[in-house]
């Protein structure tokens, strides 16, 4: 069941919303198995970074810092119809829960494979590759942190 | 010309062997005229290239960035290439082996995420308009050994 070129990018649009809606609420997640795939793989090209194997283990992954926020915007769309996959550029704005502060904001390029299940096209695998800030900036994983000491029972 | 997801992919391995060739060699740089566009924009998405606000912008400039580190060069692999041929598009999967050139030991081995905007000049031949550059974050230390000068926009 591939999708056109139109229908691809309004899956996109769609992918991103419900993400930033509730790809990071516990409340919410399964809401995007509408768009990963079971066998769904993080694979991020970023030293000290694991590769994640299967949607709920990278559901995990997503609720494991709610205190720092990612919102999503894609600003550029490579749509490859005949390979039935996409490449978008990403500007992240990581947000303080409580506060609303930014954070920090980075650019991604990610590039998404899909594959066909139950009779809908899903993400396969994501691969990640992003923006690499200077030396001592703050990064996403050192908001990440602050909630990850927490559930390793560190201050 | 409308150009089809094979031509653009066909292009674009073109482009890689002759990058391998001739890109980096400043006898032979010029070869590449057949790809870059005069204005050509290089925006890179990290901090020891100067980051997206420090683009390389014009041919001649990325020129001197390719040709001025004689004492390693980069093999591109292609893995994959992604094509969007109603935007003119192409998204690059690499591996880059950087060598020392005097002994070709390999230095250091990184996946590289290109992207490329594409365009037909008034001759009808493609051509690259614009580099935004993501490269896998190896460790800082193997990253900083490749930073470019500051008169580029870099921190060496």
């Amino acid at each position: 069941m591939a999708l056109t070129y139109e229908e691809l990018a309004r899956y996109i649009d769609a992918y991103f919303a419900e993400f930033n809606a509730y790809g990071q609420d516990p409340g919410n997640i399964h809401r995007m198995d509408e768009y990963f795939s079971k066998d769904f793989v993080f694979n991020p090209y970023i030293a000290h970074v694991g590769k994640v194997a299967g949607r709920d283990n990278w559901y995990k992954v997503l609720l494991s810092h709610p205190s720092g926020i990612e919102k999503l915007t894609p600003e550029d769309l490579v749509i490859d119809e005949r390979r039935q996959a996409f490449v978008a550029q990403i500007k992240t704005d990581l947000i303080d829960r409580d506060t609303q502060q930014v954070l920090l904001t980075k650019r991604y390029l990610a590039r998404y494979p899909l594959v066909e299940e139950d009779g809908k096209m899903k993400i396969q695998r994501l691969d990640f590759f992003w923006e690499i800030l200077p030396a001592g900036a703050l990064e996403i994983d050192d908001v990440f942190e602050r909630d990850w000491k927490k559930q390793r029972g560190r201050p | 010309m409308k150009l089809t997801h094979d031509d653009i992919v066909k292009w674009m391995n073109g482009y890689f062997a002759t990058y391998n060739e001739y890109a980096q060699d400043a006898a032979t740089v010029h070869r590449m005229d057949e790809y870059f566009a005069p204005d050509l924009n290089f925006v890179p998405y990290m901090y020891v290239f100067g980051g997206p606000g420090n683009p390389i912008t014009g041919r001649e400039d990325f020129y001197r960035l390719l040709t001025g580190h004689p004492t390693d060069y980069e093999r591109f692999e292609v893995l994959d290439v992604f094509v969007d041929e109603k935007r003119m598009v192409a998204v690059a999967f690499l591996i880059a082996t950087i060598h020392d050139a005097k002994t070709d030991e390999v230095l250091v081995r990184k996946h590289y995420l290109p992207l490329y905007e594409l365009f037909l000049d008034d001759k009808d031949r493609l051509k690259i308009k614009t580099v935004r550059f993501f490269w896998e974050a190896s460790q800082p230390e193997v990253d900083a050994h490749y930073a470019i000068p500051k008169d580029f926009g870099g921190t060496k």
